[in-house]
């Protein structure tokens, strides 16, 4: 624990000193959001959401499209401890790797978490996005489940691969692939079969699939439960096999 | 303190530890002097718990280290060779996380980060960004962060590396103040002025051996290796001079070693007279850099892979 906590700390006070990849996080899929919006309004009534007007859809979605590259934030600090040398005066530490891991993914869930939070109220701000009735503890638990979820996946593979670039690649494709996918970019109703038949298999589908009940159908808890075990389980299994396949004398490449 | 036995460590093919003993009391400077590549580092890891040996036992005041790691490590502080700070942070950050990483609370923390500041000239820099630090300062706040948890046995691998005269002398200071508190330091170099200031005992390790062990007067004392150096106003190739061993240290000198008293090195220097195109000679007087020239039969800056002349382990 205070290991786990001594890194976490330790990230915060990193993270502090420059948060513009946040900032930045923050303000692109804002930017996206109005000209997105009309149209994604246009698919959602055409899919039978009459008084849908697109908030609905483009702020959940451009929300959990970024989220991803967000979350590949603790796969850049971990890596950057190799590039800066100090992974191995941790290491002479003794720390156990699985509270090495716990101190860096714990302030990036948490960090996830804020920054859903933020989007979805400047979503509620600027475009009118409202829950209408949806049970406010589903909305925080879908956005923790998510957090948990992408954090751990991302920290799985920085577990798995040697170099940051071949990280940072895969983060960026799962974020578009998952995205698509998930019906985060356009409605899951626009996707092709084959698409729709997959894409359970990603973590936006459940995310997106909990926020259209939430957003368009003021679903209560109940109607979320199920999106939320799958993100959590995403989630646990992703930090099993990531703790499992993390080894801490593996030398890994930062940029050169 | 330290009880390193009969470590070995291959990497692949190369062996680069091949059986090293090493002992270290309490309040002692053991320096390990050796050329790049000699294994200086890599015995350093293995005695910091960054890397398993393959064979051998790490026994850190009566603690085995690879077995128990966790009771192990905070005894122990490493300084690695290259230069390992957080520079987007503070230096009272850098310093800070270290100390909580070894369980210091608060106060505690605080307090030892003060403490180390001072004694490593860091404190009016306590709230500089790293990243603004000359490389002597961001040298001495690397070496800061080893001893911020007060580690019975500290490890510097060539603290020195990249430091002004000021910086290099700061830390000789700081080593000697913290083996008179009682701490066990070992010190890899090689650079041999370093290892003079420090008064400490000197371990000749090269191609994975220790080979010579002894304060600086006894390793000179064992091998005394008082000479002539002949400078020929042509280059030379081949020299054979009788009962004295010669060796070509440049194309138009070679020494004559093993030369043990200067009317030795007279009779040599008249041999060698007798010769043609000799154009001066000088007596070469025994030094620390010459002891390891003679006990792994390379010069400490002669970097080139060579087969060692010597291959018994520590005498």
């Amino acid at each position: 624990m205070t290991t786990a906590m001594a890194v976490a700390r330790h990230q915060m006070r990193i993270l502090r000193s420059d948060p513009m990849f946040l900032v930045l996080m923050f303000l692109m899929p804002l930017a996206l959001m109005p000209i997105m919006r009309r149209a994604l309004g246009l698919n959602l009534q055409a899919a039978g959401f009459a008084n849908a007007d697109g908030a609905e859809q483009v702020v959940p979605g451009q929300m959990v499209l970024f989220g991803f590259f967000v979350a590949g934030g603790v796969s850049f600090a971990l890596f950057r401890e190799h590039g800066w040398r100090t992974w191995d005066r941790i290491r002479a530490s003794a720390a156990a790797p699985a509270a090495v891991l716990a101190g860096f993914s714990g302030p990036w869930i948490l960090i996830h978490m804020l920054y859903q939070v933020l989007l979805l109220a400047a979503g509620s701000m600027f475009f009118g996005l409202r829950l209408n009735g949806g049970s406010l503890l589903g909305l925080a638990l879908v956005v923790a489940g998510f957090s948990f979820c992408t954090v751990s996946i991302v920290l799985l593979a920085a577990a798995s691969f040697r170099t940051v670039n071949q990280v940072q690649a895969l983060v960026n494709l799962g974020a578009m692939v998952f995205g698509g996918l998930g019906g985060a970019l356009v409605p899951i109703e626009q996707l092709p079969g084959w698409a729709r038949a997959i894409a359970p298999v990603t973590p936006h589908y459940w995310a997106m699939k909990a926020h259209r009940r939430l957003f368009l159908e003021s679903a209560d808890f109940g109607d979320v439960v199920v999106p939320v075990l799958v993100l959590f389980g995403f989630g646990l299994m992703a930090s099993a096999v990531g703790v499992w396949r993390f080894r801490a004398d593996e030398t890994k490449e930062f940029f050169a | 303190m330290l009880r390193a036995t009969s470590i070995t460590k291959s990497y692949g093919e190369v062996k680069a530890l091949k059986g090293v003993d090493l002992d270290v009391d309490q309040g002692s400077v053991v320096s390990l002097l050796g050329r790049n590549g000699a294994g200086k580092s890599t015995l350093l890891s293995t005695i910091a718990g960054l890397l398993e040996p393959d064979s051998g036992t790490v026994i850190v005041d009566g603690v085995d280290l690879w077995k128990h790691p966790k009771r192990a490590a905070p005894l122990v502080g490493i300084a690695p060779q290259e230069t390992g700070i957080y520079r987007a942070v503070t230096v009272r950050d850098n310093l800070r996380f270290f100390a909580e990483l070894s369980g210091l609370r608060r106060e505690a923390c605080s307090l030892r980060v003060d403490e180390v500041a001072e004694r490593l000239s860091l404190t009016e820099l306590l709230d500089r960004k790293a990243t603004q630090l000359s490389g002597g300062e961001a040298r001495r706040l690397h070496t800061a962060c080893a001893l911020v948890h007060r580690p019975q046995l500290l490890l510097l691998d060539e603290p020195t590396v990249g430091a002004d005269v000021a910086t290099r002398n700061e830390l000789i200071s700081a080593v000697r103040d913290l083996a008179e508190e009682g701490a066990a330091v070992i010190y890899t170099t090689h650079y041999l002025p370093e290892v003079e200031a420090l008064a400490a005992d000197i371990v000749i390790i090269d191609n994975g051996l220790a080979l010579a062990r002894g304060t600086q007067n006894e390793l000179i004392e064992r091998y005394r290796t008082d000479g002539i150096e002949v400078d020929f106003e042509q280059p030379v190739d081949e020299l054979h001079v009788e009962a004295f061993p010669v060796s070509k240290v440049g194309p138009a000198t070679w020494r004559c070693v093993g030369v043990d008293s200067l009317a030795a090195a007279t009779a040599a220097l008249e041999l060698i007279a007798n010769l043609p195109q000799v154009v001066s000679a000088r007596h070469i007087r025994p030094d620390l850099e010459r002891v390891f020239l003679e006990v792994t039969g390379r010069a400490l800056g002669d970097d080139e892979t060579q087969p060692g002349s010597a291959s018994e382990g520590l005498s």
